[in-house]
């Protein structure tokens, strides 16, 4: 459904700033949304990643401006070299995550913006980057919401299968875009890599989970977080990668640690940004699931702004 | 870098603006127009690169995201195309605001380079126009979003969920709503849109132009072709450039964001001669 503002976003709207967050490869630039003043003050600070800082279907701007009516400041950022931010632009890689830039944040948000105690959520490698804040920031962070992303090595999409690109290669509008454009060939390197790694994959047993993440992991689990995994069961990330690492990763918790942790896997492909009903499916249960780690009740704004 | 938010139609619109290093300025000021919808997103990065490239000129420049886009309000399901023209006007007031300059260039990628020419059109003392890929006609880019989506269906083994653009356009008119790859068109906007032509929002344009074409091509589209042909019998200062890559508008760049060096030193260059 389309998003419709209510007066209280607009509100809320009107009330953002636009902060230049220095950081070592480049300032960056984030939009602060502030929590309602009506709203009991949630005295938590969710900072949303993603390329770019409001997403492309800007679900994000409408996540912070909703969840900032409940009382939680937001905050959501370009990364140096995406967006408005300075800085030069590289290949990201989920093993790569781009820890420096959400600190950067984090620690502005606490000096600047007076809060102490953040919330970070990112899908695929915004989500790597957001549970990396973990190994320096464990104890300021409340909660992480980690969407669709992997957390094995050789990770790649099943559409770069030998059929589709023995038929895209084929096709003259390609063999011309590979003659004419370095940008085509630096996709097709990446196409046959990611092929390449798919072949690998399906003669290992199960591949390993990415020391990456193992080391990101570990901070979670030594930190009083909140976690939440929502996948799609159709997902490659879920399918060929958490699903197999489910067991390894969090059977042998603690009960009381493993309390802490939720996997919500929905029908389907969750992690595509291709139809807009999985969007908006996602927007709504990171919403209420962020709202739940409120530590007061609260009323709802948009329903009473409403009527 | 100056960022802020700035009233248009009774809602806050986001910007950033860079001001010559000189400060205040009587050369003329630069308006980024983007493109639509999540072809924003897609492309973003190098508007906001272009904002610097022209200060470095010694033009301020401003970029700022319609309402329904981006950092701004607004309802994207109740935008009409009248509604982009008129934040390209309230950014034109915004960065004469900031820069105290008279002229404005109006600089539009794709979809933006119809707001940049409506804006244009409406707006007394424009300096120059830079076309930026541009869409020459509405129908054609809603036809060319929604293949796309075939596209993309089909390369991951999925039925795709229409079997046509006409089918999809239909269903448009039909339900007043068509999710095209997860960003869905609405009515009005398209019913507002389809049937404009570049050609026609330029027909009383007779100022430096500069029109570049992003597509993996060894010559200009015909329609890049006929656009520049219709501007060279105007006897207007044109400078053309064909940039040979398909950065692929519709499709988020998870990995980098596109940009081309080419692109905005040659569009630097063509700022230098209308200082």
């Amino acid at each position: 459904m389309a998003w419709h503002e209510t007066p209280a976003e607009l509100e809320r709207a009107w009330a953002e700033e636009a902060h230049r967050v220095p950081c070592a490869l480049g300032d960056l630039v984030a939009i602060y949304t502030p929590p309602a003043p009506s709203a009991p003050p949630a005295e938590r600070c969710v900072i949303f990643f993603s390329r770019p800082r409001f997403e492309n279907r800007r679900t994000l701007v409408e996540a912070a401006r909703r969840l900032a009516t409940y009382g939680f400041g937001c905050i959501r950022f370009d990364y140096h070299g995406w967006g408005d931010s300075e800085g030069s632009s590289g290949m990201v890689y989920v093993d790569e995550p781009y820890r420096d830039d959400g600190l950067a944040v984090l620690r502005y948000a606490r000096e600047r913006l007076g809060f102490q105690q953040f919330i970070v959520w990112g899908g695929c490698f915004d989500a790597r980057t957001a549970i990396s804040l973990f190994t320096e920031e464990g104890p300021a962070l409340a909660a992480l919401g980690f969407f669709g992303a992997p957390v094995t090595d050789w990770m790649g999409s099943e559409a770069y299968n030998p059929s589709n690109l023995v038929r895209v290669g084929a096709r003259w509008k390609t063999i011309r875009e590979l003659i004419l454009s370095q940008r085509a060939r630096e996709r097709a390197v990446l196409a046959l890599r990611i092929a390449f790694n798919r072949i690998i994959m399906r003669y290992t047993k199960t591949p390993p989970v990415s020391p990456v993440f193992l080391r990101d992991w570990k901070a979670v689990v030594r930190s009083n977080a909140r976690v939440l995994f929502y996948y799609g069961e159709e997902d490659e990330e879920y399918r060929l990668s958490f699903k197999l690492k489910q067991p390894e990763l969090l059977d042998r918790l603690d009960p009381r640690t493993r309390a802490r942790f939720e996997i919500f896997v929905v029908p389907g492909r969750a992690h595509t940004v291709l139809e807009a009903a999985h969007r908006e499916r996602l927007l709504n249960h990171t919403v209420e699931w962020i709202k739940s780690l409120h530590p007061h009740a609260v009323e709802a704004p948009r329903a009473a702004a409403a009527s | 870098m100056h960022l802020e938010f700035f009233p248009s139609k009774g809602r806050p619109l986001f910007s950033l603006f860079w001001d010559a290093p000189a400060g205040r300025s009587v050369k003329p000021a630069v308006v980024m127009c983007h493109s639509f919808g999540a072809e924003h997103g897609v492309s973003g990065r190098i508007l906001s690169l272009m904002v610097r490239k022209a200060a470095d000129h010694g033009l301020p420049a401003l970029l700022y995201h319609s309402r329904g886009h981006g950092d701004s309000a607004g309802d994207f399901c109740d935008l009409g195309f009248d509604d982009l023209v008129e934040d390209a006007l309230a950014a034109g007031d915004q960065v004469m605001r900031l820069s105290g300059s008279k002229r404005i260039v109006w600089i539009g990628l794709r979809f933006g380079a119809m707001t940049a020419a409506a804006a244009a059109a409406r707006y007394a003392d424009t300096a120059g126009i830079a076309l930026w890929e541009p869409i020459h006609n509405g129908r054609d880019y809603f036809v060319e979003l929604i293949r796309g989506l075939l596209f993309s269906a089909t390369a991951r083994g999925l039925k795709p969920p229409i079997s046509s653009s006409t089918e999809m356009l239909a269903k448009l008119e039909r339900e007043g709503t068509a999710d095209v790859l997860g960003s869905e068109i609405h009515a009005r906007f398209y019913r507002e849109a389809r049937d404009l032509s570049l050609t026609s929002l330029l027909q009383d344009w007779n100022g430096a132009t500069f029109v570049a074409q992003v597509q993996p091509r060894v010559r200009f589209a015909p329609k890049t072709a006929a656009l520049i042909a219709d501007l060279e019998k105007r006897n207007l200062p044109l400078r053309t450039l064909m940039i040979r890559e398909e950065p692929g508008w519709q499709f988020p760049m998870w990995r980098q964001p596109w940009i081309s060096n080419e692109l905005l030193d040659e569009t630097g260059a063509w700022l230098d001669g209308l200082a």
